[in-house]
């Protein structure tokens, strides 16, 4: 079974107002109430595609209780360990037309006993196949966090899958994750690498350099530009040929890494199909604030274009 | 037994940041979390004094369910109204320079949710005096604080209230035990900007007038406050300064521990206002409530006098 873990889960808190004044009172309307976690989104989006997996995590207080409770009632089930404190809660704030704040928490510190905790979970999960890896480290977590989770999963003989804006993503290549999820951005920033959507001859070079590194494979997102797959011998480009209307792009990277290896972790020759569905679904996903309902999906499946690169 | 009414409680979310600025994500650190209301805190206090009560309120969601055990945690009994929502989270942000209120109203009351409470209080064998303290949620019916008294009346108990000036204005005539405005409410309400004795004098006999059985008229960081029971008033005032670190919860908390030597002892103004004075200061001088830890040396710092009957 695929497992996701989100180490520093949170709830979304989205309110509205007219204007932010220092010193005084701010009355807000329309208060919504998400749980949220990269994590959580990959496992709830892999369960709207029919794939079981397994939430993993350190929740705390009332807060992680009610993002545990909320995804168990949504079908999926977690094995959180628990922390002392509470669960992050951000807060973004309409203040007006373009002015939005945005006040994301650290969230609640783990401590080695609370890693340890996680470990001997890890080391228990006899179906465990492949651990997805996605966003930040709550504060205090060890340095070396990540790689002591990769070994476990690797003593399972399991495989892994990074989604991690963290530098450290350079070093865990070299562990041979078995996919990773970078956009452009991350490209640069994590590995100095500059690729243009236009420019297949960058990507692909970029490509071999993460595969050199040891990443197996690489689903580069490109935003509303497109995507590229490759698998060290193959390199596809995807793209739609649609205009969506956008509304929040939280959630859309997880939601296509969920869909992408909602076909292609069990069927790997199908590139082409998990692109497609990747895609449609990141399409309907930046059209509803958090998840949506996936509604669109079909329909636009349609209108995603995928070619393989011939040029290597 | 008293009862504690809080109809829109909160959780306060309390952090800080480097600059707020818009459209940019904002990192924030050391968040506190804590259940919040002025009836509440009025039951917090109490119970520091070692006495029991019941909080009552609207709660719902994961939110109104973390007050609810918070409460039951620190020793209080609670009979919450259970509402569709989520109680709200109100966020106190410190970006070095200034401070944030962030506000919500909190989830919607239903007809039938007030009913609920109604029979809460219509079945509360032991309720001797019921506090009402703060403000009103969303879509509240137009008489559902005069409807509380009335339930609260009828079965012999006594209502305070801690409200804001209209809702204070509007309820004077129900005869409550004791009100607790401060200095700008009651100017608000009664019209008469309180400097000195005459003022505080001719306020409180309006206050008299409109129905109100006692008043505790609080004067903010002045350190001081009166007490009239229609009778007579006494001026009670610190002799010391404090450190202020946050006034939020100080004023529920003069009232519990005014309420805590006087409801049973009508007589005793002297040692309520000492009480009520030095736990207001010690409390300001806190996060949130605190610990009480001064208020036995502060109430000895306080000095009270009666004024002469005019």
């Amino acid at each position: 079974m695929i497992y996701t873990l989100t180490a520093n889960p949170a709830i979304d808190y989205n309110i509205a107002s007219d204007g932010l004044e220092p010193n005084r009172v701010t009355r807000t309307r329309d208060a919504v109430y998400t749980p949220n976690g990269k994590g959580l989104n990959v496992s709830f989006t892999l369960a709207h595609y029919g794939v079981p997996t397994t939430i993993l995590g350190f929740f705390a207080g009332f807060s992680g209780k009610f993002i545990v409770e909320g995804a168990e009632a949504a079908g999926v089930p977690v094995k959180p360990v628990w922390t002392e404190g509470i669960t992050r809660v951000n807060v973004f704030l309409n203040a007006g037309p373009d002015t939005e704040y945005n006040m994301v928490n650290a969230g609640a510190a783990v401590t080695p006993d609370d890693e340890a905790a996680l470990y001997e979970l890890l080391e228990g999960l006899d179906d465990l196949t492949c651990l997805v890896i996605s966003g930040s480290l709550p504060p205090n977590t060890s340095e070396d966090f990540l790689n002591q989770v990769i070994s476990r999963v690797k003593a399972k003989g399991a495989e892994f899958v990074l989604d991690i804006s963290s530098p450290k993503l350079a070093e865990l290549t070299a562990e041979g994750p078995l996919l990773i999820k970078p956009n452009d951005d991350e490209l640069r920033d994590i590995f100095g690498i500059e690729v243009s959507g236009e420019d297949d001859a960058s990507v692909a070079a970029a490509m071999r350099e993460l595969h050199a590194r040891g990443v197996k494979n690489v689903l580069l997102t490109l935003g509303g530009a497109g995507a590229y797959f490759s698998n060290g011998e193959r390199l596809w480009f995807a793209k739609r040929t649609f205009e969506v209307n956008l509304v929040s792009t939280v959630c859309a990277g997880d939601s296509s890494l969920a869909a992408f290896l909602s076909v292609w972790h069990d069927n790997p020759a199908e590139v082409e199909r998990a692109l497609r569905l990747s895609m449609a679904t990141g399409a309907n996903v930046v059209e509803c604030p958090g998840l949506g309902d996936f509604a669109r999906v079909e329909e636009y499946q349609k209108g995603i274009l995928v070619r393989e690169v011939e040029a290597r | 037994m008293f009862y504690t009414l809080t109809a829109n409680p909160a959780v306060d979310m309390t952090t800080s940041c480097v600059g707020l600025e818009p459209d940019e994500n904002v990192r924030t650190t050391g968040a506190s979390y804590t259940a919040n209301g002025k009836g509440l805190d009025v039951s917090y206090a109490l119970k520091k004094f070692g006495i029991d009560s019941v909080a009552l309120g609207f709660f719902a969601g994961f939110t109104g369910k973390f007050i609810v055990e918070e409460t039951m945690n620190l020793g209080c009994l609670c009979r919450p109204v259970w509402i569709d929502g989520i109680t709200r989270i109100n966020c106190y942000i410190n970006d070095g320079e200034h401070e944030y209120g962030i506000l919500n109203p909190g989830p919607a009351l239903t007809p039938q949710s007030e009913e609920e409470l109604y029979r809460i209080l219509d079945t509360a064998g032991d309720l001797d005096c019921l506090v009402v303290s703060g403000s009103l949620p969303p879509r509240v019916s137009k008489d559902f604080l005069d409807k509380v008294v009335d339930h609260a009346q009828a079965r012999g108990a006594e209502v305070v209230l801690d409200l804001s000036s209209s809702k204070l204005r509007d309820l004077a005539h129900k005869k409550p035990l004791l009100i607790k405005p401060n200095h700008h409410e009651m100017a608000e309400i009664y019209g008469i900007k309180i400097d000195t004795d005459d003022d505080a004098r001719r306020a409180l006999a309006l206050a008299h007038e409109s129905g109100v059985q006692n008043v505790l008229l609080t004067m903010g960081s002045r350190g001081s406050a009166y007490f009239s029971n229609g009778e007579d008033i006494w001026y009670a005032k610190r002799e010391f300064n404090i450190k202020l670190v946050s006034s939020v919860c100080a004023g529920d908390c003069t009232l519990a521990a005014f309420l805590n030597k006087w409801f049973k002892d009508r007589d005793n103004v002297e040692e309520a206002l000492k009480l009520a004075l030095a736990t207001g200061a010690n409390v300001a001088e806190s996060q949130g409530l605190g610990d009480f830890g001064h208020v036995d040396e502060y109430s000895k710092r306080i000095a009270v006098r009666k004024l002469p009957r005019a």
